[in-house]
Parts: structure tokens; sequence; C-alpha cells
């Protein structure tokens, strides 16, 4: 939900009242999730300037070059929320929206680590939550990465009573590609967009927003259900294509989905787009 | 010629073989895809391990309709040799390649982990370089690798000696008299649960411990060497 103080922004800037749509799709863009506008300055503190960084803060992965015109991709994203309701299908999703932002830029994902954070599992009372959530948690993320076959390296768990009812899910993807292969971003007047991906169903709606607020209603129907199996045609396909030079721009759709392509877009590709939610494939 | 890597929706140690056979093995390679109809132009055919089609439904049970599976039937009546790996041997018994079946482990979880498996019978392309009662490290990764069959067909099993390799000191998934390969009645089509592509090489062993599965690939090179026809 927007706060008071964008409500107000947003009819200054529009010069009227935004209408419903315009409403969820500036709600999901200035999300938490999507705009990082409190954790923005926290972030900010990180180092993200050296010799190696060929691509800093601000796109869909960072590129850091190897040597030998190789180059690494790194993403990491938390998958809080969506975790602590679904933790199975939360912690999944989590893995396969990084995954995504890796093969945006041109690479191949190799490596997977996670950073997880549970309420003890041996405590005297209320321990039940916590070992359905690690249990699941753990599994998500094993099941996804053994489907599209890349393994887990590494990572790191902690256990604190501060996350009680609550677990901490961050996954970090890792790619491997050539520096002279990274996508450059940059779509020319007559290419064709195409958008690829899941159908729509009845879950993962409202994700990114659902993502940014506090935890008060277990809405499990904004978790996204885990295909794995798609993802895993995703990545070829879209290695094939970037290999074979199809491709001159690609963006990462995460919990912002389809309503928000139309802002992210012509935002990072420099191209608007007309789009019928009519010819949407459904699951 | 060469070796030709068959390859699945949703294969994913396609390129884990691939490197294995050109970089440590020399074998020559080249992907096949599932849509393919024929197959004449290779020495050897190998199905990797991943999750085709997801394992929906049940694993490989999908992948063994593919147009590719009759053109493999046909090379196996010919003696082509073709080796199924994980998901690829779940394929070939899917697809009638194999005995048995391979249904969920017995613990009802994806079980990752080194383990020894013993060699039963060194007369088949991809064992002839062991020894009889060898002993291989190697790692299995798999949901669903218990395999399972009728007590008179596992008699069978026995009198043509089909039985390749048996896991050693310690069941994983609840397979049948500890089954780990199997081999078809004429010996050029096996199945094997564990990867033998990801012990091939030193780096991937475990607590510098050596592994000799990648014998298994080199016999597969000395195989196709020795006879002129292949």
């Amino acid at each position: 939900m927007l706060t008071k103080q964008e409500e107000i922004y947003l009819l200054k800037k529009l010069g009227r009242k935004p209408n419903s749509l315009e409403i969820d799709m500036i709600d999901a863009e200035w999300s938490e999730h999507c705009s990082y506008k409190s954790s923005k300055k926290f972030v900010r503190s990180l180092p993200s300037r050296s010799k190696r960084v060929i691509v800093g803060p601000g796109y869909d992965a960072g590129v850091l070059d190897i040597g030998d015109n190789d180059v690494i991709t790194v993403h990491i994203e938390s998958h809080n929320h969506p975790s602590a309701v679904e933790p199975y299908g939360g912690a999944a999703t989590g893995v396969g929206g990084v995954i995504r932002d890796i093969i945006s830029m041109g690479t191949r994902p190799i490596a997977l680590l996670d950073a997880l954070r549970f309420s003890s599992l041996n405590g005297d009372d209320n321990t039940s939550k916590s070992k359905w959530l690690f249990k699941n948690v753990v599994k998500g993320i094993a099941d996804y990465g053994n489907c599209i076959g890349i393994p887990t390296v590494g990572g790191d768990i902690e256990f604190d009573e501060s996350f009680r009812d609550y677990c901490l899910v961050d996954v970090a993807a890792i790619g491997l590609g050539k520096r002279d292969e990274i996508i450059s971003n940059h779509a020319e007047e007559d290419d064709l967009i195409v958008l690829a991906g899941n159908g729509t169903g009845k879950d993962g709606i409202r994700g990114a927003s659902f993502a940014s607020k506090l935890l008060d209603d277990e809405d499990r129907s904004a978790v996204q259900i885990p295909d794995p199996f798609l993802e895993k045609l995703l990545i070829e396909a879209t290695i094939e294509a970037t290999n074979s030079k199809c491709i001159n721009a690609i963006k990462d759709l995460g919990a912002e989905d389809s309503r928000v392509v139309s802002l992210n877009c012509p935002i990072s590709l420099r191209k608007a787009l007309k789009l019928s939610y009519l010819k949407f494939i459904q699951k | 010629m060469g070796v030709g890597i068959v390859v699945f929706p949703g294969s994913n140690c396609d390129r884990d073989v691939n490197h294995v056979l050109n970089d440590v093995i020399g074998l020559n390679t080249r992907y096949v895809w599932h849509t393919q109809k024929s197959i004449d132009e290779f020495d050897a055919l190998i199905l990797p391990g991943g999750f085709s089609y997801g394992d929906r439904l049940r694993a490989g049970i999908i992948a063994a309709q593919s147009p590719i599976v009759e053109a493999i039937k046909k090379k196996a009546a010919e003696g082509l040799p073709i080796l199924g790996i994980c998901n690829g041997f779940q394929i070939l018994v899917e697809a009638g390649l194999l005995p048995g079946a391979l249904v969920r482990n017995d613990k009802l979880k994806f079980s990752c982990e080194w383990l020894k498996m013993e060699v039963l019978n060194v007369d088949t392309p991809f064992t002839n370089l062991f020894k009889l009662n060898d002993q291989i490290r190697i790692p299995i990764a798999h949901g669903e690798g218990r395999y399972i069959i009728s007590d008179d067909k596992l008699q069978e099993l026995y009198k043509n000696n089909q039985i390749v390799c048996k896991y050693k000191d310690l069941n994983p998934n609840g397979s049948i008299d500890m089954i780990a390969a199997v081999c078809n009645e004429e010996r050029n089509v096996m199945g094997i649960m564990p990867h033998p592509e990801r012990a091939s090489e030193p780096i991937l062993s475990p607590e510098h411990t050596k592994s000799n599965a990648r014998l298994i690939f080199h016999s597969l090179k000395n195989f196709l060497s020795s006879y002129t026809k292949y």
C-alpha cells in the first residue's frame, strides 16, 4: 500500500487522481521489494567499485572480470515473507528468481548460495513452527536446485529467538560467461519484445507489495507455485538465443509481475509496449 | 562418428558428460536432440542424468515416448553400446530396453552422497577395464532410484549375469539385492543409477580419495577402439 505521503506526491505529479490500475502498478514499483526505498542507504554502503567491476549496481546482476575474457555474474535477493508463509514454495521461487537475473545478463548460472535464519529448533516451546519452516525451506531450495541442475555450493545459517515465527531466506546465484558476450541491454527501434515464462495463475499475485509489508496476514496466494522444469527450459532457451546473437536486451521480471512489465521495459530497454491482458497465457 | 549425448527437455548432466568424454577421456561427442528420428552417425549413445520433463508423472516416463527413443530401440537391437545414467537409466527402463523398474527411494527422500559400488560383470562395453569385484567410489543423486523387479525376473538377471554393479556396505535407496546397475541380455545397453561423470576428475572426489569411476568411460573407449565395426 502506498503511504499517505506517496499518495500526495503522486497526485501532485500527475495533476489528477490516479486510477486503480495506476495505483496498483506504482504500488508495486515503489514497494520496498522493488525500490529498496528504506534499505538503499545501507545497501549503498557496500563496496561496489573496483577495477574488476564491469557492471555495478542498477542492473539485474553485477558483473565481475575474472581475467582471460571470463566474467562471473552475481545476484542476491531475499525471499523472507514468501518463505515465512509458504516455506517450500517461497524458498524454491527465491532460487528461481535469482537465477533469472543471472541469465538476463547473458551468463549461465553455475552455483547457488543461501543465507538462512530461523529461530531455535531445540527450545522448550514453540519450536514446531520453526522446525516446519526449516525443513521446508531446505527442501524447497534443494528440490529446485536439483531439478534445474545447479548445485548449492555453500551458505550460512544462524538460529536466534529474534526470528521467532519468521525466517530469513537470502539466495544468491553465480553465473559464468564471456566478457564480450554480456548482454548490453540496448534495444533497437525495430526489435521484437518476447515475454517468456510461466503462465498467469492465481498464485504469485501482488507478490512485490506483499513482500514489502509487515507480515500481518499470511497471504499464501501471493507466493508463486514453483515450476523448476519451466525455468530449466527458460534457461536453455535464453542461453541458446543469446549464443545465437538473437538478443539485444533482457530484463528479468521478478515479483513485479506483468503489471510492471509495461513500466520496466520502457525504462530499462527504452522501448514502449502495449499489452493485451486477454492474450496472457493462463495456467 | 563419436558418442551421441541424448538431450531431453530437463536433462541437466549433458554438459558434464560432454566435458568428461571430450576433455578427460578423449572421445568425440555430439548432442542429439530428443526430437531426432534417426541416429545413424554414432558409435555409442549416452542418456545423461537430469529431470527430463521435470520428473512429472514418473521419472523418465514422458521422455520414453520421445521420437528418438524409437531410433534408440532400433540401434539397441543392432548392438550399439548405450549407457543410461540416473535419469537416463530411468528412461531406458521406461522404454523397455532394460528390465525392472525404478521407484521412489525407500526413505521417500532425495539422496545425494558418495558411496561404494562393486563390479559384478566385467564383460560389458562399460566395465571391461575393471576386475571382477572391484570397488568403485561414486556419488549418487536421486529421489527415484530404488530398483525393483519380480522374483523370477531377478533370478533371470542372475542367470544371465545382467547385474553389472551392486551398492557395497550400504543400500542408499532400498534397491532389491542392492542393485545399482543392470544391462540387457546382449550387454550392449546398460543403466547405472550413480553418476560416473561426477567422479571422473580428482578435483571432484571428496577427502582427496581417488575415484576409479572414470574407468566406466575408459572402458567404452577401449571397447570402441577394439571393435572395427564401431
